[in-house]
């Protein structure tokens, strides 16, 4: 019997090993190309580096200070806080609605996904310009509603709305091979039990499709909190400060204020929080799951 | 015999591998980085680089654009990396950092500068010495749709109280008389710089910025700049909602299609806007008017298209013979004729070129012009918060120059600290 047991425990570790291996890849990868730059970052982030030239001067932690009573950091804290939340909640709401009406596999149906789906194929780039357009073109110049980008209070949600048109497409997706998952026996029992149709979703696809919403809440998070590229194309951080995001302020002090540490402090703490803040939103949306 | 044969021919390869390196050798391909974003200017350089290359074939010249929004990004990396072109493009005096980190090769001694307008060549320098090459004399103005003047009768306004009173007609006529491409904070600025240079030159305030920045003069008790203010938040006024999402090439598509009779801008928007403007439309430009006293009105010059040689290059012989070629005055002729910009160089003809060009001509010949050399800008983040703020005036209800002025000094000094 002790004999079984180490011919288990040695396929058992070999069985690790073989796993490992698959991993091992993609770790060395992000271990490359973000653990070991982040890392290489910190020492940065406690100095006044300018970016380019060998005078550099160790200033402690008065880059971290700082950073908290910076007005432009709270400012684009804050502006960033409203497009993530935007963002996550209607992308997933219209992906889930969009992804509700037509799970079911039919030629229409897939045609209808296709069109969905397709602004995700876009380039962030090109999204902010299509939609700079038809917000002055098509918003102003035929419907004469002034385009959000203009507006320093509806800037961030034009911008949103550009991010939430283009994810909304990935949503549908995963929530729809998420409810093509669900067995259908639970229906027939939620019928049997005189279920209507918002306690079907209520009681039977919203609990399984549990999952899904966890992967597109946390994903949708990270890229909110990440916003770069729509705000640089569309509105280049204006009106005024009123679309500049963390993202563009690190970028902003890296390269044209020339003030590479404070930017690099700015970049660590923020890598951190979207880190804490996926870690928390995820392992709470798992806690809620339903186990099957 | 077969031996024989043998080393014949081996003697022939050796014979053609030396001839081939000699060739090689003697070709020396440059490296030119630029972020010219109209097509007019990107044709010209093309154009330039032909000419040349055909005059000296031993030199090669290979042009790569970048983004203009990420020059410095890429030129940091570049530099960073160890992967230097040979050309760089840009102000001398916004690459400050890069001037004093040594980047970039001094050229002041070189003789082909004496062909170039002396304000431009001043505009490229750092501390006395000459770090670029000025293409072309770049203007800051109001240029104008000279059909639409005469099918309104309207004279080119040459003092303040003129400038208002065409605005004030063009609306009277329900046409905004100005476009403002206001989604961008440089066309925001350059509306303001079209004037204000020539007034604190005029008023003895030309280190207006350098005192703002350093905190050596407060903004809001400038009366320069309060007055220059009123003239700028006046101009803003004629504006239509749709202005505060307006980007530049939108912008000068409708100023080319003739949707408004005025665009205060830079020299080279023109290049496009010509390309875009429908045959027969012909455009002028005149300075900016802040003052009613005429000779105050002066037109705004300075640098734009500027090319810097690396200090690291192992190629400045041929570098610097691709300069002393721009200089020519054939070379001027092929930029002007492509690029649509008045040239650098201080013999180029003008009488064959568009009616704005012979006005600018007209300008420079009678001395009518500032230099932009004698008022350095804010830099860095200062010019960023400037800019941004600039912006948030222009589309703002209530335009308060004291408010404004106060916070502006506020921002700065919180950038200081």
């Amino acid at each position: 019997m002790p004999r079984h047991r180490d011919c288990y425990g040695v396929i058992m570790k070999k069985k690790s090993i073989v796993e490992f291996s698959f991993l091992f890849p993609a770790l060395a990868l992000f271990i490359l190309f973000v653990l070991y730059p982040f890392i290489e970052g910190i020492p940065i982030s406690f100095t006044n580096w300018d970016g380019l030239s060998d005078n550099v001067k160790y200033v402690g932690f008065r880059n971290y200070v700082r950073m908290f009573s910076d007005r432009h950091f709270v400012n684009a804290t804050s502006n960033t806080l409203i497009f993530m939340v935007i963002e996550v909640v209607f992308s997933n709401l219209l992906g889930l609605f969009f992804a509700l009406l037509i799970a079911k596999p039919s030629r229409s149906n897939n045609i209808i996904r296709t069109m969905i789906f397709t602004p995700f194929c876009l380039s962030l780039l090109l999204s902010a310009y299509v939609w700079k357009y038809i917000y002055s073109d098509f918003f102003y110049g035929v419907l004469g509603i002034p385009s959000p980008l203009g507006d320093k209070k509806w800037v961030m949600a034009g911008l949103a709305n550009i991010a939430v048109w283009r994810d909304a497409g990935y949503c549908m997706v995963v929530y729809i091979a998420a409810i093509q998952g669900i067995s259908k026996e639970y229906y027939e029992v939620g019928d049997i039990e005189g279920c209507n149709i918002i306690q079907r979703f209520r009681y039977i696809t919203l609990p399984m499709i549990g999952p899904a919403i966890t992967a597109n809440v946390t994903l949708l998070l990270s890229w909110g909190m990440k916003v770069f590229d729509y705000p640089m194309a569309a509105t280049s951080g204006g009106p005024g400060r009123s679309s500049e995001t963390v993202a563009m302020l690190i970028y902003g002090n890296l390269f044209t204020y020339f003030k590479a540490g404070y930017g690099q402090a700015i970049a660590i703490v923020f890598t951190i929080s979207i880190f804490l803040l996926s870690f928390i939103v995820s392992y709470n949306l798992r806690k809620r799951e339903v186990e099957l | 015999m077969k031996n024989k044969a043998m080393k014949c021919l081996l003697l022939v390869m050796a014979f053609a591998m030396l001839f081939t390196s000699v060739v090689v050798a003697e070709t020396q391909t440059i490296q030119l980085m630029h972020y010219m974003g109209e097509k007019t200017k990107r044709d010209g350089l093309d154009a330039l680089v032909k000419l040349f290359e055909e005059q000296n074939p031993g030199i090669k010249i290979e042009v790569e654009g970048v983004d203009a929004a990420t020059y410095m990004t890429t030129y940091q990396t570049r530099m960073t990396s160890n992967d230097e072109p040979d050309f760089y493009f840009g102000k001398p005096r916004n690459m400050l950092e890069l001037v004093l980190a040594g980047k970039f090769l001094d050229i002041t001694d070189e003789a082909f500068l004496d062909n170039l307008l002396p304000e431009l060549v001043e505009e490229c320098s750092v501390d006395g010495r000459v770090f670029g090459f000025p293409m072309d004399a770049q203007v800051k103005a109001t240029f104008y749709n000279k059909n639409l003047f005469a099918e309104h009768g309207v004279e080119v306004p040459r003092t303040l109280d003129e400038f208002i009173e065409v605005l004030d007609y063009f609306n009277s006529k329900e046409i905004l008389p100005l476009i403002h491409g206001y989604n961008n904070v440089n066309c925001v600025f350059h509306e303001l710089d079209a004037f204000l240079t020539a007034q604190v030159v005029v008023e003895n305030e030309a280190d207006l910025w350098v005192k703002a920045q350093s905190g050596d003069i407060k903004l809001a008790e400038s009366e320069v700049m309060k007055e220059a203010m009123s003239i700028y938040a006046k101009q803003a006024d004629y504006f239509d909602v749709g202005d505060f999402s307006l980007d530049q090439p939108t912008a000068i598509a409708d100023f080319a299609a003739g949707k408004r009779p005025m665009f205060t801008n830079g020299g080279w928007i023109m290049g496009d806007v010509l390309v875009a403007a429908p045959e027969g439309t012909e455009f002028g430009m005149f300075p900016t008017p802040w003052s009613n006293e005429e000779e105050n009105n002066k037109l705004w010059v300075g640098i734009d298209d500027v090319f810097l040689i690396s200090a690291k290059t192992d190629k400045k012989d041929a570098c610097l013979k691709f300069l002393e070629f721009l200089a020519t005055d054939e070379a001027a002729d092929i930029w002007m004729n492509y690029s649509k910009l008045m040239s650098s160089n201080v013999n180029a003809k003008t009488e064959d070129k568009a009616p704005y060009i012979q006005a600018i001509a007209a300008e420079i010949e009678g001395g009518n012009v500032v230099a932009k050399a004698l008022v350095p800008d804010l830099t860095a983040e200062y010019s960023r918060s400037f800019r941004a703020m600039l912006q948030s005036f222009a589309i703002s209800a209530d335009k308060n120059v004291d408010e404004f002025l106060n916070d502006l000094d506020s921002e700065l000094e919180y950038i200081r600290e």
